[in-house]
């Protein structure tokens, strides 16, 4: 092979920057994945604020109504594909492999790959800041809004190109994880001994697998649109005007509980732990996602009650819709009958849990306000949606994740968060939480719209408006407590030790944090809580790769340049197009270069093998 | 590709990982193409008409040369076979050096075939043709209005370009089965002949976009235009991926980097070729066969 190494040699360093850029083991991806979804977090926050600072009295002038359109666009867009998913997909890539019993996800280089293709979709999107013109049309984009005629400026070209990218990463990360969560378990680690967090991460990428190409056909057909000038959303020449509300919402549901299932799978894993025993009915808790997935591509128009569609569509969306209520209730109910009668310890991941189930039944009834059709034509585009989306992407998803951050950053780290801080952190945002999006159902009931710069002084919104800003700040204040918390830990926590928690699942039996190739010897599981059987006291297991040996018999699979390289190139493909806008020789020389480059990586990354033949292992 | 196993020693289900990530693909990209078709037949019977001016035919080729562009095409439709027939022989008996120029000449062909037909002949448009697509002469006698739409089809061709890619999935087989038994020349041959099909397909449709472009329809004319470019295009696009692919696996295995070992390899790549086959026969059948005879 040393033939075709070519002009760059195999990365082989083991700390830096480069190690860091063409890493392929899964807990590094997890956490670049967890940091840029942290900073995206914060640039989506601070959008909020501005747009709750802009709505506390009437008639304010801080922001424009150009840039008021442009922060709810970016702020709903960068939470749902830039904070939420790529958050789920950090413990995805840190867990998975940890609680399969695996040493990395089937496909290292893809893995990276996908992490890249994420990484350069958020800079291609948040690259329309500097134009000046960031897409201003909704996250949901609707077509023929999002057409040239209506919508001009490039911010929609930025949004949909980023989109693309965007989805080409997930999918990546979805097929790794279906091979790798089916294929790569440890012996004796059963479909129904899976932990359920596993369970919900392959259920969510078998719903990636078969959502994302709708949404890449929505985009394509707009790019065409865009850039070739076709008709499909031109109603003028025929098109349907719903043609890309559907698309949209057959991709749009199901990426719904691809938002929500991670935090399910976490809160199922972390009440066990914290009660001390094993999950109510776990049986019921997976199927119900199993349920809820396939129900979540037979209702998306329950989006689109008052576009039209006739009795008979309306009738039987809203009826899918009522019926997926039946599973959902079936998991609230067995998280319930998990903390009844459990020695339950009042810990920040289960605190931020217990936040979990009560918010997110609430978003839940909600939502089944919304399946009833006359309730929801009352509804619609008023700030009561907007409350209702909160309850279940904040109040459920981020209380979810949260919880699963504190309750795994012991094992990331080595280093326990501090309880104190950690109380507070979940006090502050749960306060600040209900302060800001409680008092939008009342709002939404007055008849307050959605997506409104600014309201008249004679609606009398005046001051719940003010109490909403005012909660929001709490949550601002809840992410600072969170921020010093993570620091303050980092640098001088207590020693977190293989398994704090006393935990069942056999990612705590390894040290923490787990050596690169997590674990010496494949562990064999014999049941749900492998750690809580007899024979195991608690933390046990400890002959399961430790810093005492050091992995020489272990063999990993070696850094790799392409995966970097292959989404540079695929990311500048989509900056062609955009540069095609504005100069098409331009455009297309760096289309046509990246294209090439992207092959040659293509190329490379394909005739590369897993370990160079030559050299030492790269880790120590 | 031999190198290109991830940590694969063994299963939990016994199934390749690189297998099954292929079959997730695929059940990725049915969605893919039925986004696609949906909206083919959402937008069915929706487009506008346009006005087309009369013209008489008109041929380029046989002005300059004496030979109609017809007759030009038939020569190079058996130069083409004769070529096809050296590129194997060359691929078989594993001369490389015959190899290349025997593909630059196949490929020089399939261009020189398109140009003949883009730039030296025009079919005419009578008043004839225009009643017979359904449309309406214009009062003067210049001009009709028409929808473009399915009555441009031709289903003969189709039906043959049709066959072209049913019969690389069958060499595909054919190279498979070679490789099974260690016969490499055998599977060299079955599988550039796969890519050849495969590049005869992607010939065969560059031929009806610029027909269909001739008689004035742009992906812009029209719904019809725009949803029958676009699925056929993408369609297209994942043939040309399959050639890429193929032709790749038929070099690496000149230069011993395909062998026994890697029959999975092949298979896998055999996995999407047929895939791209059996969405074809969907496809030709909704646009094709249900369009022009006017079904449902």
């Amino acid at each position: 092979m040393a033939a075709y190494a070519g002009f760059l040699k195999r990365p082989v360093s083991p700390t830096g920057v480069w190690s860091w850029l063409t890493t392929v083991d899964h807990k590094r991806i997890g956490l670049l994945y967890g940091v840029t979804a942290l900073i995206m977090f914060f640039i989506a926050g601070i959008e909020a604020v501005i747009m709750r600072l802009q709505l506390s009295s009437s008639e304010q002038t801080l922001v424009s109504p150009e840039i008021y359109n442009q922060l709810f666009t970016m702020h709903g867009t960068t939470m749902v594909f830039m904070v939420i998913m790529p958050m789920g997909a950090a413990f995805f890539n840190y867990l998975i492999p940890l609680m399969i019993g695996a040493r990395d996800v089937a496909f290292p280089r893809l893995n990276a790959f996908s992490f890249w293709m994420f990484l350069f979709g958020t800079l291609l999107m948040h690259a329309s800041f500097l134009t000046m013109s960031a897409p201003a049309m909704g996250w949901f984009a609707y077509a023929p809004l999002t057409s040239l005629e209506f919508s001009p400026a490039s911010g929609v070209d930025y949004w949909v190109l980023g989109l693309q990218v965007l989805g080409i990463a997930s999918m990546a990360a979805a097929f790794n994880f279906v091979v790798t969560i089916i294929n790569l378990r440890a012996p004796g680690l059963t479909l129904m001994r899976m932990p359920v967090f596993v369970w919900m991460t392959l259920i969510i990428s078998f719903l990636l697998i078969f959502a994302f190409p709708v949404i890449t056909i929505a985009l394509t057909l707009l790019q065409f649109d865009r850039w070739v000038g076709t008709h499909f959303y031109n109603a003028a020449a025929g098109a349907d005007p719903l043609l890309w509300q559907h698309l949209f919402w057959v991709f749009g549901h199901p990426e719904v509980y691809i938002l929500i299932l991670p935090a399910m799978g976490i809160v199922s894993d972390i009440l066990p732990t914290f009660t001390r025993k094993p999950l109510f009915g776990y049986p019921a808790v997976v199927f119900a996602g199993v349920s809820i997935a396939f129900m979540g591509f037979g209702v998306w128009s329950h989006h689109m009650f008052t576009t039209g569609m006739g009795a008979w569509a309306n009738g039987v969306f809203s009826f899918a819709t009522m019926l997926i209520a039946i599973p959902t209730g079936i998991k609230v109910f067995n998280w319930l009958g998990t903390l009844w009668g459990g020695a339950i310890q009042f810990k920040t991941p289960l605190l931020f849990s217990i936040g979990f189930i009560s918010m997110f039944t609430l978003g839940g009834l909600s939502g089944v306000m919304h399946a009833v059709v006359p309730v929801d034509t009352q509804q619609q585009d008023t700030y009561f949606i907007v409350a209702h989306f909160h309850y279940v992407l904040f109040g459920g998803s981020l209380f979810g994740l949260m919880a699963g951050i504190y309750y795994w950053f012991p094992k990331m780290s080595g280093r326990m968060l501090n309880e104190g801080i950690g109380k507070l952190n979940f006090w502050l945002m749960f306060i600040g939480f209900n302060m800001t999006f409680f008092p939008m159902h009342i709002v939404g009931a007055l008849g307050m719209p959605r997506r409104i710069y600014t309201y008249g002084a004679d609606q009398g919104w005046d001051s719940i408006n003010m109490f909403m800003t005012i909660g929001s700040l709490v949550i601002v204040a809840s992410f600072l407590a969170f921020m010093v918390n993570v620091i303050r830990s980092l640098q001088s926590g207590e020693r977190a030790g293989d398994n704090p928690w006393g935990a069942a699942t056999i990612e705590w039996s390894i040290s923490s944090p787990p050596p690169h190739y997590n674990f010496l010897e494949i562990p064999t599981v014999t049941s749900r809580y492998p750690l809580w059987e007899e024979g195991h006291s608690k933390g046990a297991a400890q002959i399961h790769g430790h810093d005492d040996d050091d992995g020489h018999a272990v063999h990993m699979p070696d850094p790799s340049y392409w995966p970097l390289v292959l989404s540079a190139g695929i990311a500048m493909l989509a900056g062609g197009l955009l540069i095609w806008k504005w100069h098409q020789i331009l455009g297309f020389t760096v289309i046509s270069t990246f294209g090439l480059l992207a092959l040659y990586a293509t190329y490379r990354w394909a005739f590369e093998p897993v370990n160079e033949p030559n050299h030492e292992e790269p880790h120590q | 590709m031999a190198h290109v196993q991830s940590i694969e020693e063994q299963t939990s289900t016994g199934l390749n990982n690189r297998k099954l990530l292929m079959w997730a693909f695929l059940g990725s990209d049915c969605m893919f193409f039925g986004a696609l078709i949906s909206t083919f037949l959402v937008y069915r019977g929706r487009s506008g008409s346009s006005i087309l001016e009369f013209h008489e035919s008109h041929d380029a080729i046989k002005d300059a040369i004496g030979i109609s562009a017809g007759g030009v095409s038939l020569i190079l439709i058996l130069l083409g076979i004769v070529a096809f027939a050296f590129t194997l022989m060359a691929v078989r008996r594993g001369i490389v050096k015959r190899i290349i120029p025997a593909v630059l000449v196949l490929f020089a062909i399939v261009v020189i075939f398109q140009s003949i037909w883009i730039a030296g002949h025009q079919p005419e448009f009578t008043a004839h043709e225009c009643t017979e697509m359904g449309g309406l002469v214009l009062p003067g006698g210049e001009s009709c209005e028409v929808t473009l739409a399915e009555n441009l089809l031709d289903i003969p061709l189709t039906s043959l370009s049709t066959f072209v890619l049913l019969m690389s999935s069958l060499s595909m087989v054919m190279a498979l089965s070679a490789l099974e038994r260690n016969n490499l020349p055998s599977f060299r041959t079955w599988l550039t002949a796969t890519c050849i099909l495969g590049v005869v397909f992607l010939g065969f449709q560059v031929f009806e976009f610029n027909a269909f472009l001739q008689e004035g329809l742009t992906p812009r004319e029209n719904l019809f235009g725009s949803t029958f470019y676009v699925l056929t295009g993408l369609h297209g696009a994942h043939v040309t991926l399959g050639v890429l692919w193929l032709s790749s696996l038929v070099v690496a295995s000149f230069k011993g980097k395909v062998t026994q070992k890697s029959v999975l390899d092949v298979e896998i790549a055999g996995l999407y070729w047929h895939f791209v086959d059996i969405v074809w026969i969907v496809i030709f059948s909704v646009i094709y066969l249900i369009g022009a005879y006017g079904i449902g």
